[in-house]
């Protein structure tokens, strides 16, 4: 067999794995209404599925959203239930960082700006974070934690921006990482952002069962 | 008069091989990839299939930020690659292939 199709049958096989996997153990705790709300009993939550559903392990789902129209491209959702205060920072930190491992403390001045939203009964601390990733491109996340007993339950939303290069010239202006930080905070914070749109309606439709 | 000889002809053999030096350039179309593991939907294939249809023949990779390096376990490169038996031979698929990699 040709080297370069060792890949691809490697993707089959894990495939096969995952589904087999679901079939023996996972179906029962997890149901799907007509693919619109998914609903997870083990972690106790059901949120409304956006975007397209491209992964599940035993503690997240992930979801990939993608627009024509906007400034926001393309973003991936993850949600997630842990004992740790986690934020999906892939495309720069390299994954989930955990916000009180020690290797946090230098990127916390990524965290651009925090506030609050009320979803029922829960409390999300909302956090929009911005991170200069090369090339002109940043990376920015929306990270929506609650901590309910010992979980933290996380929203987290990651999208590529490419806001430009810091210190880089542009219609004789020269842009420094502050203020290109804050364009990127600004484009997650715009509700007209068709994928902000869907991260919200993901937000708000959260529901906890325990 | 030894002296003066044997400078010209360190700056002879001296002066010529900075400027080699300092003219190295890539050559041939390539590119940067930020998120390996997001192309193409994360499917190797496809992103070697697209790379060379366009005439690629060198990629540099985002294998770090800071001190925080990618092929490491639980980062999201190293969990993508560990599907095509890890990230050397990920490397291989694209040298198969015809492709440079830097990282």
């Amino acid at each position: 067999m040709p080297r370069m199709f060792t890949g691809a049958v490697a993707v089959i096989a894990a495939w096969s794995l995952a589904a087999t996997a679901s079939a023996q153990g996972n179906e029962s705790r997890i149901s799907a209404a007509r693919d619109s709300i998914i609903t997870d009993r083990t972690l106790g939550i059901s949120f409304v599925r956006i975007g397209s559903l491209t992964s599940h392990q035993v503690n997240n789902y992930e979801m990939l959203l993608q627009s024509a129209e906007g400034t926001i491209k393309r973003a991936s959702v993850k949600v997630s239930v842990s004992g740790k205060r986690l934020v999906d920072l892939s495309g720069s930190f390299g994954g989930m960082l955990d916000l009180d491992d020690p290797a946090a403390k230098s990127l916390l001045k990524d965290r651009v700006r925090v506030d609050s939203v009320a979803v029922g009964d829960l409390c999300f601390r909302r956090e929009y974070w911005a991170v200069y990733a090369g090339m002109g491109a940043w990376e920015g996340v929306i990270n929506c934690l609650a901590l309910v007993g010992s979980q933290y339950y996380a929203l987290s939303m990651s999208a590529d921006l490419p806001a430009g290069k810091p210190g880089e010239i542009a219609n004789g202006i020269k842009s420094n990482a502050e203020f290109l930080q804050l364009r990127v905070v600004d484009a997650l914070s715009d509700s007209r952002e068709p994928v902000v749109q869907q991260f919200n309606a993901l937000l708000s439709s959260v529901r906890l069962s325990r | 008069m030894t002296r003066r000889i044997l400078f010209l002809l360190m700056f002879l053999i001296v002066v010529p091989v900075l400027r080699a030096q300092s003219s190295t350039t890539l050559e041939a179309k390539g590119m940067w990839i930020w998120q390996l593991w997001t192309a193409n939907g994360g499917n190797l294939t496809a992103v070697i299939d697209k790379l060379k249809s366009v005439g690629v023949t060198w990629v540099v990779i985002k294998m770090a930020d800071s001190d925080s390096y990618y092929n490491r376990s639980g980062k999201s490169l190293y969990n993508w690659a560990a599907g095509y038996g890890g990230m050397d031979s990920v490397v291989s698929t694209f040298h198969a292939n015809g492709i440079k990699i830097m990282g």
